[in-house]
């Protein structure tokens, strides 16, 4: 009896039931993938950092250095297990050639590296620790990806040559939000290159336990050891490296969300309407005797079956597709043999969408238990009883003709079939709206006064040098005599000792300068102005406990000063921790200095950058623009391109989903279409009565929709915001797209749907219908 | 002069090998304010023919003529035009909008038409609804008056914008005498006012009502039977020329 209800209910709806059958299809693949990816990231990452023995604590170092102080360190600490200090010797890009042409590094710090002694390996792409040999170079995977360096080139360098022999995995600096790579030489081309470069120290330890991390760090700034430099723990490394591709998992898991609730909406929609054109016979079952739990199985069979098969099918294209998302996780970080997990969770993924949605078409079902017996088989339909549809009459309607009337009417008279389709409506727009929104608040320039970086056109940055103070002079008298320089501001780094709240001492990185000049958006309070005030990043901020307002204690001179808080801003550059001061410092230990430039011709930035970079050599020179693109460019990027498939997948979910609406619709309206035509109403009086409809509904979800990816949407980017540690911003919304032209391709989408689906009209047959 | 009229109507169902002539090679005339029926057995054609000389249907083949306007010719917006404007049916089932109000259900094909004169038709409804009896019932839904009152709005709303002619498919197929003899001298009285009434029925006491009889069978249409026009007193003679009629021609 089953397989005959089921049979005659898919001829019947064909359509309708193929919908419903690709949603749930849809969010099962979605869901499943999610799992499988996710698993495969955390084993990648796994895999990564246990074959590269990454450090726990990495302390980078540009100066003089103490070794023998950092062994004895080493050794007295009961928690370290191994400690190791790697050379890295800083190159321009512009000192390499490849095959005989200037290496494009882009703004990376590049550096080569001898692989290490006991620990943080850097591997080939199977995983195993690469032993180079003389005149043979490894070079970072990022620059096979990008193809900038294939296997075979020539490498020259500071006068030495090398063969690229292979490229690397390296688990601290794979990700593109590294800003340094590494490549690797052998031991003795090391020796013979190394006085040539910028030497800078990786002073790396492992820990016996890896939640001993935090304590360690106190303890090793307590020594007041060399740290000239950022530093990282293996925690941040590990989020370092799943950040891009956990975004993307993340991004999955939203979409997923979405189409299963959207499909809850399209088989709301179709049972609902179902239920409604067979109230009577519903109630005739119940008064032959029959239970509620016998009818609720009837329903039951048909999207049973469509659930297990959907799901089924779905888990299947995950498999397919799976390889494809999961190209750059294997490139990057390797990727362990498909194991029994992934398959049994990514199953077991799909069947929980499969029984998500039985479970709410069992929920909708229970309606038919308050189906009211008398009234079903009396009226044969569900009777509306709110005053608002009563009162609203034609013969008391002044404006609206009678095609608006009965659109009106219809919809106060349907409201439930009808909010289903408001629903999907406004969370296409919020599909569509939100990543735009996101993709023009991370673009804008203005964006970065939330990274902890000012909003000026060059960036000369002077470290790992020496006579930092006297370099900075330097650059300061060639911009003062400058007439095309608009603005500049100096602003230094040193590293000061504070007092925590526990009586703890720890380093503080703080900026001075004129804080003024190019302003940052604080997330609370403003920036420093008076001498005795500073302003904290957010990460140091909640490590020191402190707000705006508190007082924090420094050690400056060796004498100890009080500072107020006067702010406290977002900041992704050195790992987050930084401060801001005005007050003066004439100490020679400068960490770094970077000296922001403000042109008065923006159309002049590449002739300044080329001699910049001619003329202070000891610096880097970088545009803004440049080092927005280095430190989040593939985010953006990705951002643009989920941003356009944003606007296809809800245009297709709108297309989609009115064209099932309006067709169930058109079918279940038959006989009114026939009564109407029979009185004189026209196929374009009746079709145009559709589109009033669903237009109306689009401008009641624009609203909704626009408003929801506006608040709500500022909400969900602060999520994914955060990640990059911006912690505060202002969702900067693209006015023209969000309120101008998001709905009119809504409107237009939904007209041209409607329009499309209702020219079955013409052809119903009047006298056929009236009969039904 | 003809109002509506027919020459070799064809019409016929399903495919090939299922084909069936429901209407074959029929040619009718009905005259300006004359009250015809159209009678015949269950599958005779009877509705089929009413249909498709109201336009509701298309022909297979064959001319219809409504007034001067040819109707095979006319495109579907043009004939809905007419159909509002020039035409009126009453069905056996009240064919309402269950989500309007009756008074709404009447108005509404004069509203589509001319909804600036709405007081004009207001005044024009609230006038019909009187003379049938249900002025009472205008704010009522279609579920809460009886079947009887339903077919007299739907009368109302047939004549809301006056039109030319009525058709009626069975009118009182579903009443009970009573109500049936009722909307009956409801269609007499406007067909006295000069409107045409086309009805079909296979009821002989409404038939006799008529003045003039199309009998069909099998597609075709058998015989064509005069009576005068109806006078009360002579009811139970005109249903026994009827009958008597029907056996001679073997209905």
């Amino acid at each position: 009896m089953y397989r005959r209800i089921i049979t005659r209910d898919f001829m019947k709806s064909k359509f309708i039931s193929l919908t419903t059958f690709l949603f749930i299809m849809v969010s099962a693949m979605l869901f499943s993938l999610v799992i499988i990816l996710f698993i495969n990231l955390k084993g990648s990452i796994e895999l990564l950092m246990t074959n590269g023995a990454t450090p726990h604590f990495m302390q980078m170092h540009s100066g003089d250095i103490d070794i023998e102080r950092l062994n004895q360190f080493a050794k007295e600490t009961a928690a370290v297990d191994a400690f190791q200090v790697m050379e890295f010797v800083n190159f321009e890009a512009g000192d390499a050639l490849i095959n005989g042409e200037l290496f494009e590094g882009g703004l990376q710090d590049n550096g080569l590296v001898k692989q290490g002694e006991f620990f943080d390996f850097l591997t080939d792409l199977e995983g195993q620790v690469i032993s180079p040999q003389e005149g043979e170079i490894y070079a970072p995977i990022n620059y096979m990806k990008d193809q900038s360096i294939q296997v075979g080139d020539s490498f020259d360098l500071y006068g030495e040559k090398f063969i690229v022999k292979g490229f690397l995995r390296d688990s601290q600096m794979n990700s593109p939000l590294s800003s340094s790579k590494r490549f690797l030489i052998s031991g003795q081309d090391f020796e013979k290159i190394q006085s040539k470069g910028k030497m800078e120290y990786l002073i790396e330890f492992r820990l016996h336990n890896m939640d001993e991390i935090g304590t360690f760090e106190s303890l090793y700034t307590r020594n007041e050891l060399e740290s000239n430099g950022p530093t990282l723990t293996y925690p941040l490394f590990q989020m370092i490296n799943g950040l891009s591709d956990g975004l993307m998992i993340a991004v999955i898991l939203l979409m997923s969300i979405l189409v299963v609730f959207i499909s809850f909406l399209c088989i709301r929609f179709t049972l609902l309407a179902r239920m409604e054109d067979e109230y009577r016979e519903i109630g005739v079952l119940k008064a032959v005797g029959l239970h509620n739990a016998d009818i609720i199985k009837l329903y039951l069979a048909k999207y049973a079956l469509i659930s297990f098969g959907g799901a089924a099918i779905g888990y299947v294209l995950s498999l397919f597709i799976k390889g494809l998302l999961l190209e750059d996780i294997r490139l990057y970080m390797g990727i362990q043999e498909q194991n029994n997990i992934e398959i049994l969770l990514g199953i077991l993924g799909a069947l929980a969408i499969c029984f998500i949605i039985m479970a709410y078409v069992y929920h909708i079902l229970n309606r038919i238990k308050s189906v009211s017996v008398m009234e079903a088989i009396r009226y044969g339909e569900i009777q509306e009883h709110s005053s608002i549809y009563r009162k609203f009459l034609l013969s008391k309607s002044r404006y609206l003709g009678s095609n608006g009337f009965l659109s009106i009417k219809d919809i106060l008279g349907r409201k439930r079939i009808y909010l289903t389709l408001v629903m999907v409506l406004f969370l296409s727009i919020f599909i569509m709206t939100l990543p735009i929104n996101l993709y023009n608040t991370i673009a804008s320039e203005h964006f970065i006064s939330y990274m902890g970086v000012g909003e000026y056109d060059i960036r000369v940055d002077i470290q790992q040098t020496e006579n930092i103070l006297e370099k900075v002079e330097t650059v300061q008298e060639t911009l003062e005599k400058d007439p095309y320089i608009q603005n500049y501001v100096i602003l230094t780094t040193r590293s000061y000792s504070v007092i925590s709240t526990e009586g703890e001492e720890q380093k503080l990185k703080i900026e001075t300068g004129d804080h003024s000049v190019f302003p940052l958006t604080y997330a609370s309070g403003r920036m420093p102005i008076q001498p005795n005030e500073i302003a904290l990043s957010n990460i140091n901020a909640e490590e020191l406990d402190k707000q705006v307002g508190d007082q924090v204690l420094i050690l400056k001179d060796g004498k100890p000063v009080e500072l107020k808080i006067c702010g406290i801003y977002s900041d992704i550059t050195n790992g987050g921790k930084t401060a801001k001061a005005a007050f003066l410092d004439h100490n020679e230990a400068v960490m770094w200095s970077v000296i922001g430039v403000e042109l008065r011709d923006e159309k002049m930035l590449g002739t300044y950058i080329q001699q910049y970079s001619e003329l202070f050599s000891f610096a880097k020179i970088s545009d803004i623009n440049s080092y927005v693109q280095m430190t989040f460019g593939t985010t953006v990027q990705s951002l643009k391109k989920v941003s356009i498939v944003g606007i296809f997948v809800s245009v297709f979910i709108m297309l989609f989903v009115t064209s099932l609406f309006v067709r169930m619709l058109v079918t279940k309206d038959r006989m009114s279409i026939g009564i109407m035509k029979s009185i004189g109403f026209s196929s374009q009086d009746i079709r145009q009565q559709y589109v009033l409809k669903t237009l109306f509904l689009s401008l009641i979800s624009c609203f909704i929709g626009v408003t929801l990816s506006v608040l709500v949407g500022e909400q969900v980017a602060g999520i994914m915001i955060a990640s990059f540690g911006v912690t505060s911003f202002s969702f900067d919304i693209h006015l023209l797209f969000t309120y101008i032209i998001s709905p009119l391709i809504i409107l237009s989408t939904i007209c041209l749907a409607t329009l499309y689906n209702t020219q079955s009209i013409k052809n119903i047959n009047i006298a056929q219908s009236i009969k039904e | 002069m003809k109002i509506v009229h027919g020459e070799k109507i064809r019409k016929h169902f399903g495919d090939k090998e299922d084909k069936r002539t429901i209407l074959n090679d029929i040619s009718i005339k009905i005259q300006k304010g004359e009250f015809v029926t159209i009678m015949g057995p269950s599958g005779s054609g009877k509705s089929t023919l009413m249909y498709v000389l109201s336009g509701m249907d298309q022909a297979d083949s064959g001319n219809i003529f409504f007034e001067e306007h040819a109707l095979t010719t006319l495109k579907e917006k043009s004939l809905a035009d007419l159909r509002r404007n020039r035409m009126g049916f009453v069905f056996q089932q009240p064919t309402f909008l269950k989500n309007l109000s009756i008074l709404d259900n009447i108005i509404l094909p004069a509203m589509r038409e001319n909804k600036h004169e709405k007081h004009a038709i207001l005044q024009r409804a609230d006038a019909l609804m009187t003379s049938m009896g249900i002025s009472e019932l205008g704010m009522r839904d279609v579920t809460q008056v009886s079947g009887g009152q339903l077919q007299r709005a739907g009368i109302c709303r047939a004549l809301i914008n006056n039109p030319s002619v009525i058709f009626g498919d069975e009118p009182t197929g579903a009443l009970n005498s009573l109500s049936s003899q009722e909307i009956m001298k409801i269609l007499l009285e406007i067909n006295a006012l000069g409107t045409t009434i086309i009805l079909v029925t296979h009821d002989v006491k409404v038939a006799a009502m008529s003045e003039k009889i199309f009998f069909l069978e099998d597609g075709k249409i058998i015989n064509e039977m005069l009576l005068s026009k109806y006078q009360e007193k002579n009811v139970d003679d005109r249903i026994h020329k009827v009958s008597e009629e029907m056996l001679r021609i073997g209905i």
